[in-house]
């Protein structure tokens, strides 16, 4: 994607500041940052290279335990993709967790697919912004960041 | 020219694994993420889907070879292969999968050795299917680089 592509979208969903230094004729941009908790290294590089091309700085880990300890020495970030099964610490877990810990990203759960309602519902109701099915596609990445742009 | 020659063999391929079911949609989509600041992004996505994909079906032989089959782990190494192939567009290995976590779900000993047969021979086919696209694309990219230098 395009830095001016980037920009349009930044714009779109309300990151880009358009009154920057110079009294707008040059725009700062909101930095956002997002975390990939996946346990599959596919998924993981994939997810990364689709926030980087869309301008997102970003990190991975691969398990939720991972990403609570990531949280607990002090990261954080606005975005968080939250895969479901994962050893060590599942993102139902996960999720709960970093809800309990007063973290407030957006979290949004993307899994394989939707196995059983109860299993999503449980996922949603850990502390979700928004669920999204695997493969993420950058549209459905932007429809997330849209969430981010109302939290804020 | 020969370099838009290789791109239109490469688009034919393509296409006609789009026609065989072997890839899908997916597969463009990461295709597209590459870019010019990462010219292997496509052959490391490639090679670690196949090594994470050898070793999920190595787990796979080794739990379907137990006297007392594990439903359970036969099942979730499925879906984690499931998963993987999901992200790189495999189509048809994804179908087996399914295939063999349903068999899993009734636990059918045979239902499990003919869908673990099929998931292999779909592995091999992706496997082939993605290392041809990759060397392709590896190919063009040196050839556009040379002239480039010329």
């Amino acid at each position: 994607m395009s830095s001016t592509n980037t920009e349009n979208w930044m714009k779109d969903i309300g990151v880009l500041d358009l009154t920057g230094v110079g009294g707008g004729s040059t725009s700062a941009a909101k930095k956002i940052t997002a975390l990939v908790v996946d346990d599959d290294s596919v998924n993981q590089t994939i997810h990364s290279k689709m926030l980087e091309n869309l301008g997102i700085q970003n990190q991975v880990v691969r398990n939720g335990k991972e990403a609570v300890d990531l949280h607990s020495s002090g990261n954080n970030f606005d975005l968080i993709l939250m895969d479901m099964d994962m050893p060590v610490m599942n993102g139902i877990e996960a999720t709960r967790k970093l809800r309990e810990m007063g973290v407030r990203s957006i979290i949004a759960g993307v899994s394989t697919c939707t196995r059983d309602e109860r299993e999503q519902k449980e996922f949603m109701e850990s502390g979700l912004d928004d669920f999204q099915e695997k493969p993420l596609t950058t549209p459905k990445l932007v429809s997330i960041l849209h969430k981010l742009n109302k939290k804020c | 020219m020969v370099g838009t020659d290789l791109r239109q063999q490469l688009r034919n391929y393509i296409q006609s694994s789009h026609e065989q079911g072997i890839l899908d949609e997916t597969f463009d989509r990461v295709k597209n993420l590459e870019s010019d600041g990462n010219p292997q992004f496509l052959s490391e996505i490639f090679s670690m889907f196949c090594h994470d994909a050898e070793n999920g079906i190595a787990e796979l032989a080794r739990f379907l070879d137990e006297p007392v089959i594990d439903y359970e782990n036969v099942s979730a190494f499925a879906h984690q292969l499931k998963g993987s192939s999901s992200s790189v567009g495999g189509n048809r290995m994804v179908l087996a999968c399914c295939e063999l976590r349903q068999a899993c779900s009734n636990k059918t000993k045979e239902g499990c050795f003919e869908a673990f047969d099929k998931v292999k021979r779909e592995y091999c086919i992706l496997r082939d299917n993605l290392n041809f696209i990759a060397q392709m694309e590896k190919t063009i990219l040196t050839n556009e680089a040379r002239r480039r230098s010329q």
